[in-house]
């Protein structure tokens, strides 16, 4: 027997052989050779990623089996679905479908919760104060070509001044143009230094957040029900990783 | 630290970028035309003032020679000479430097005594408006 579940789990199980297996050993042990047959078909939900035990022995991931007729145990299981447990008669020269749809399990759900409450966080600590930052940044870059256009004026007004040739031009520039471009000047710097202020206030708080968020702990999942499933694994894990392992006991037998 | 690398970047780029303001209007007297402009104007220069008589000796005169120095000028631009016989106000002439063809001017005062003080003005004049004057006086003497 350990000679066949090996070989199952080995090669992921060529049916024949198992039928085989099954019904040679039922032969030899119980003198039941007279047993017939059934063709079984799964249509399992998720259809790629499942797996299954037959009879608590053989893990499975095959969708097409031929067993001996008789009740047949199946634990069906795939990443983030909960176990399954049925039973399924065979009756000899007859073809099944069986179709199961694995629900999500708690862990699972649980996990998805916190997964999104963690990512909302996240979105709150990060993407919102850089979005700020960036658009305070953004509006400070406006105010800084204001300020630069207004001291390029009164760089193109100096030049003027030492081109007049005009003496009325050098009192007008003098006396009116020159006073209110500085005025402009005057406003357009304070309202880049405000804003330049404010930005750097918003980086410190979104650098902030982002150094207070990176300690924040991204929820992992841990998929109990493949522990179950599985029975005795390895789980790898930030420190290391640790064995875990299911225990079932079927009383009836 | 590492994190608080962009902020003192920002800081950084924001205290480069600002601006001062470096016009001051009190200490715009560069231009030569301004009124402000410090100092003895050099824009044009009395070279000299000689009495010599004219008429078989009858008469007197004054020629006045004036170099204007468009060099000086804050950029190229037409201009006149206003010369002023203070002496006797109603008298003065313009000379512009299109009808001279130089920039030196021949300024005469055909009536003057011997041994009398003339004054003179000399005004520069650009756009219709008076950018420096300079007043000399001198004693007729041959």
């Amino acid at each position: 027997m350990k000679f066949m579940k090996a070989m199952v789990r080995r090669d992921m199980i060529h049916l024949p052989s198992l039928l085989l297996l099954l019904a040679t050993m039922g032969g030899g042990i119980g003198g039941v050779s007279a047993q017939t047959s059934g063709k079984l078909h799964l249509q399992i939900d998720p259809a790629n990623s499942f797996s299954y035990k037959l009879d608590h022995h053989f893990t499975i991931q095959q969708t097409d089996l031929e067993l001996l007729e008789g009740p047949h145990h199946f634990s069906f299981w795939a990443p983030q679905r909960k176990v399954v447990d049925t039973t399924v008669t065979i009756t000899g020269g007859e073809d099944r479908i069986i179709q199961v749809r694995l629900p999500y399990s708690t862990e699972y759900l649980v996990y998805q919760r916190d997964l999104r409450s963690y990512e909302k966080r996240m979105r709150v600590m990060r993407l919102l104060p850089a979005t700020v930052t960036g658009g305070a940044l953004i509006f400070t870059g406006i105010k800084y070509a204001n300020m630069k256009k207004a001291h390029d004026r009164l760089e193109t007004d100096a030049d003027a001044y030492d081109n007049a040739t005009f003496p009325y031009a050098i009192t007008v520039l003098k006396e009116e143009v020159i006073p209110g471009h500085i005025d402009e000047f005057e406003k357009a710097r304070t309202a880049f230094r405000v804003s330049a202020a404010v930005t750097v206030a918003f980086a410190g708080v979104t650098t902030w957040l982002y150094l207070r968020s990176a300690k924040l702990p991204k929820p992992e999942f841990h998929d109990a029900e493949k522990v179950r499933f599985d029975g005795l694994s390895w789980m790898p894990g930030p420190n290391g990783g640790a064995w875990t392992g299911g225990l079932t006991w079927n009383f009836t037998r | 630290m590492r994190s608080l690398t962009p902020v003192l970047c920002i800081c950084l780029a924001l205290l480069l970028g600002c601006h001062k303001n470096d016009v001051d209007v009190a200490g715009l007297t560069s231009n030569p035309f301004d009124a402000d402009h410090p100092g003895e104007s050099t824009l044009f220069t009395v070279d000299s003032i000689q009495t010599e008589t004219y008429g078989q000796g009858l008469y007197n005169k004054q020629t006045v020679v004036v170099h204007v120095h468009p060099e000086q000028f804050p950029a190229p631009t037409a201009y006149e000479l206003r010369f002023i016989e203070l002496t006797d106000p109603d008298t003065s002439y313009f000379y512009s430097n299109n009808e001279a063809g130089s920039n030196t001017f021949l300024c005469g005062n055909y009536q003057v005594a011997l041994g009398t003080e003339y004054c003179y003005r000399f005004e520069l004049v650009v756009a219709g408006e008076v950018v420096t004057t300079k007043e000399q006086c001198t004693v007729a003497e041959l």
